[in-house]
């Protein structure tokens, strides 16, 4: 397997790359440019994705844990077992006047995204924090406006946008490999209640803050935030309608947000994104597939698929040739060429070598997807001062249509995007 | 599945397809033939390698070649007992690196398109056809005469694995057997004498007068490339690729 500092060092040397994903920027200048320079970095929210950024920190040599913060006592004291020296505190507020932090990373509930990110910025430090933007469309908007006035760096952890067979993906796709993109599935589907165990009643709300509308936007924020980015960057584009049906079909517990959802995004060209999520029924896994005129590329997987392998195409040449009166070579051998049935679709890996595939069962990580390759673009931000470019408008417009879908079931009609919350990294 | 083909008079051009049959697809071309004798020869050929498919499919559990292989004493049909015939001629001429019997139990997926071929060359030289393109999957292919406009059947060879052409092949009265691995289906030829699979990336192509004989010797350049086979196979050309 290629060596993922490598692949991005190559990658940025590659022409064209940083046209695609400009975000990698900071990833493609060498190691030693950071060589014994640490970002001094902050964790707020010890739960389990806070402290799975923990572990990878450890192994992060541009990165020295400083402080943490939760205002739950078991998750910090279980954070600082990885980091003993950390300070600890309990309200962000106090760790945000801590002079010797340079950055936070915030993994609390959406409800408190926006409101941390925006007090973080305030306070002069550099921002990373845990996708989705924020729970409402005017939250987004106000971190957007932030986030364009202010000198400090701020990153989402949308770590498809880091993931190598992801960024190779796209980029086979503008390069035209699978034709015209004519539509996007994406769904993902998991058998389990999203629940956690509480050790008291009164702090339902708090630990399974998931299942309640006033910390959470529900499937759309957590699970479709990333599939739907993946859509708009490989188009280049924002869906301008969206329509969708939202359901509790089975985790009928007293939980506020849809188990079920299925939701339509339509492209000014009408190339539409089918997306479903449902979580009483795993058959079908995690899935983003881009369909091209001329092929399908499986973005969850790194593979792609030919609608007609060289075999069908040399062989409709041959008889072009014959009936036009034209004579030139065609591409009509290989080996073990198999039929077009979908079993038989024959799997072109887009990079060499093994591919971690996220099956999407897990509610706290992946391996390999790309989320530490976010934190160390981060914690060089914070080196640097060096802002990331494209990211912040990245998760606006994948949030923004998290929250639109949201709207489209709740109110049960067809929703245009909205004019007031169009910004000029857009395109429709 | 057969299809009934379509003919193009301007041309006398037929062109027909089964989309699968010995395990792949089936393209058949004729050129200069009446749209009668076209579309009969066509029917004999597909009803019989429809027929010849079914009985060597091993993923059939009642197919005559599975029935054989579970040990039914059975009376091998004449098209089974020809080819288990030529399987032991090209064991012996290939010093056993070609072996329909490996692991025990009779397997024809590494001649029986070449086979299939011979019997529709045949067919076609019977018929007075001398201008004709049939392609197994690109993997086995016979070419009669030249392509109508031109001075043979030109066939690029693509790298699977990158798509961009190897190489350039003419054909004339020829036939092209092509072997190898490719992404997402490696390690499928295995050497019959030390049972090691063959995983390298690399591909062979055998031409030959015999459709068979390329079928037989593309394996065998796959398994052993370093064997001197042009001294013992005159007749034919053949070359190994490494992608
Ligand atoms: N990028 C990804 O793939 C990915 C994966 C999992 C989770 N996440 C995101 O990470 C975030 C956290 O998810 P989680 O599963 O770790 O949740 P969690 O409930 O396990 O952790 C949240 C933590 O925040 C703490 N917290 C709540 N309010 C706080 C406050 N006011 N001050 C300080 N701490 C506070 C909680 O006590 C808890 O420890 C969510 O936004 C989620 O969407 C992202």
């Amino acid at each position: 397997m290629t060596d993922r500092r490598t692949f991005i060092k190559e990658m940025g040397a590659m022409a064209g790359l940083l046209t695609l994903a400009p975000w990698l920027k900071s990833c493609s200048s060498p190691e030693a440019a950071y060589a014994g320079e640490k970002a001094r970095v902050a964790l707020i929210g010890c739960g389990s994705r806070g402290q799975y950024h923990l572990v990878l920190l450890q192994g992060m040599a541009e990165a020295e844990v400083v402080a943490l913060c939760d205002d739950y006592q078991p998750n910090l004291q279980a954070a600082s077992a990885f980091f003993p020296k950390a300070r600890l505190y309990s309200d962000y507020r106090k760790l945000l006047e801590d002079p010797q932090v340079d950055g936070v990373i915030i993994a609390t509930p959406l409800g408190l995204h926006a409101r941390m990110t925006l007090d973080a910025l305030d306070a002069g430090k550099h921002v990373f924090c845990e996708k989705a933007m924020a729970l409402t469309l005017e939250q987004c908007r106000e971190v957007y406006e932030a986030s364009r006035n202010t000198s400090k760096s701020l990153y989402y952890c949308m770590q498809r946008m880091f993931d190598e067979k992801y960024i190779r993906g796209v980029q086979l796709i503008r390069e035209g490999l699978i034709g015209d993109v004519v539509g996007m599935r994406c769904h993902w589907f998991r058998n389990a209640d999203w629940r956690r165990e509480v050790p008291s009643p009164e702090l339902e709300r708090r630990i399974n803050w998931r299942l309640y509308k006033e910390y959470s936007a529900g499937l759309m924020t957590e699970l479709a935030c990333h599939q739907l980015e993946v859509c708009n960057w490989t188009l280049d584009r924002m869906p301008t309608e969206i329509i969708g049906l939202g359901d509790i079909v089975y985790w009928k517990d007293a939980r506020e947000v849809y188990d079920s959802v299925n939701v339509t995004y339509r492209y000014s060209n009408g190339c539409k994104i089918t997306y479903e999520s449902l979580i009483s029924n795993k058959f079908n896994g995690m899935e983003d597939q881009i369909l091209g005129k001329k092929g399908t590329m499986d973005l969850t997987r790194g593979v792609y698929y030919l609608e007609e392998d060289h075999l069908v195409s040399g062989m409709r040449q041959l008889l072009d040739q014959i009936r036009d009166g034209v004579f030139a070579a065609v591409p009509a051998a290989g080996p073990s060429w198999r039929p077009e049935l979908r079993a038989a679709y024959v799997p072109h890996p887009v990079i060499e070598g093994s591919v971690s595939v996220n099956a999407g069962q897990s509610m706290v990580a992946a391996d390999n997807d790309g989320s530490d390759l976010v934190l160390k673009a981060f914690c060089r931000s914070c080196i640097s001062g060096e802002k990331p470019q494209n990211i912040v408008e990245e998760a606006y417009c994948a949030t923004l249509l998290c929250l639109l879908g949201n709207q489209a079931m709740e109110e049960q009609r067809l929703i245009r995007f909205p004019e007031e919350y169009k910004i000029p990294y857009m395109k429709f | 599945m057969t299809d009934e083909g379509s003919y193009s008079p301007a041309q006398q051009l037929f062109h027909a397809v089964i989309p699968k049959v010995m395990g792949t697809r089936l393209e058949w071309i004729t050129c200069g033939m009446k749209e009668k004798p076209a579309r009969m020869l066509w029917e004999r050929f597909s009803s019989w390698v429809s027929d010849a498919s079914a009985r060597l499919n091993r993923f059939d559990p009642s197919s005559e070649v599975s029935r054989l292989n579970s040990g039914e004493c059975l009376e091998p049909s004449a098209d089974v007992a020809a080819l288990m015939d030529l399987g032991h001629r090209y064991k012996a001429l290939t010093d056993g690196l070609f072996d329909v019997q490996s692991g025990g139990s009779l397997d024809f997926g590494g001649m029986a398109k070449g086979w299939a071929l011979e019997k529709a060359k045949d067919l076609l030289e019977r018929a007075g056809c001398s201008c004709a393109f049939l392609n197994f999957g690109g993997s086995s292919i016979l070419a009669l005469g030249t392509h109508p406009n031109g001075p043979a059947w030109q066939v690029a060879l693509p790298d699977p694995f990158s798509g961009i052409t190897l190489d350039l092949w003419n054909l004339k009265d020829a036939a092209m057997s092509v072997s190898g691995n490719v992404p997402g289906y490696t390690g499928h030829i295995e050497n019959p004498l030390t049972g090691e699979r063959i995983t390298a990336r690399r591909l062979t192509v055998a031409v030959d007068s015999s459709p068979l004989r390329a079928e037989v010797l593309s394996t065998a350049l796959m398994i052993s490339p370093e064997r001197h086979w042009e001294q013992r196979f005159p007749s034919a050309s053949m070359k190994c690729y490494n992608v």
